[in-house]
């Protein structure tokens, strides 16, 4: 399938506290909020890096529109995503006890390893209602 | 009917080509089958991708809304502003249930008053809640 096209409606820059692989969600650094570093499972994203960025250099991360991801999962168009292992894109769980830190909807689907487009719109949800 | 502002700002458009024929001004949602095309939203609480801002023919190139204060068709029962905003069966935008055990997936809310087929204004921003908290 086609991937259907990428569409930036803002950016910010930060500098890399780590080396970042290109189309991952990063997050602040903890404690240091001008730097970024790849997001871990389901943290909470600034947004998304677009190209491969060495330590201590500057980064412009995607923070709205329609965003080029990496899949950790297998997706489908509609998925709600959340963060999964260094910063790729997974599907959002169903624990009742959990609150998702959804980053936004798939635009199309993907399998692992595969980049696919988001829809990004930051949120948090449980996974269902445990009562 | 209090006074409505009907100022339509489009943060984000995007297209795509209509499976279907397209009701302008109405939810659309990506086609399972083929992610490179749009549907109408034509289940209650449907998923939607935007609002479609023009009426599309079957295989015709469509502009989707998806970001800003958007236009859109009230189904039954038409909504009021503050509203949290899902899809009806026809891709009207109705306001969402109080179940407490349903996930509704929200397009946003209604920043102005619409009565059943009127045009009202949402802050689009999709987001999804449940409808209570059943405990």
């Amino acid at each position: 399938m086609r991937l259907p096209g990428e569409s930036v409606t803002f950016t910010v820059t930060r500098r890399a506290a780590a080396a970042l692989m290109p189309h991952r969600f990063v997050r602040l650094k903890a404690g240091d909020p001008e730097q970024i570093q790849l997001c871990g499972s389901n943290e909470s994203a600034l947004g998304i890096v677009g190209f491969e960025i060495e330590t201590g250099s500057e980064a412009t991360i995607k923070c709205g529109g329609h965003l080029i991801v990496e899949a950790g999962t297998i997706i489908v168009a509609g998925d709600e995503i959340i963060c999964g292992v260094s910063g790729t894109a997974i599907k959002r769980g169903t624990s009742a006890t959990t609150r998702y830190n959804v980053l936004g909807r798939a635009l199309c689907g993907a399998s692992i390893g595969q980049w696919f487009i988001l829809a990004f719109g930051p949120y948090t949800v449980f996974g269902a209602n445990a009562s | 009917m209090a006074a409505k502002f009907l100022a339509k700002s489009v943060r984000h458009r995007f297209s795509r080509k209509a499976s279907e024929a397209l009701t302008e001004l109405r939810l659309v949602k990506i086609n399972g089958a083929d992610n490179e095309k749009v549907d109408m939203c034509d289940t209650a609480n449907d998923v939607p991708c935007g609002i479609v801002e023009f009426g599309a023919a079957a295989d015709k190139e469509a502009v989707i809304m998806d970001d800003g204060h958007l236009p859109l068709v009230a189904g039954s029962g038409g909504f009021s502003a503050g509203d949290e905003i899902v899809s009806d069966n026809a891709g009207k935008g109705v306001v969402r249930g109080s179940t407490a055990t349903t996930r509704y997936n929200v397009i946003g809310r209604a920043l102005t008053d619409a009565a059943e087929n009127e045009i009202g204004i949402v802050d689009y921003r999709p987001y999804t809640t449940f409808g209570g908290n059943a405990s």
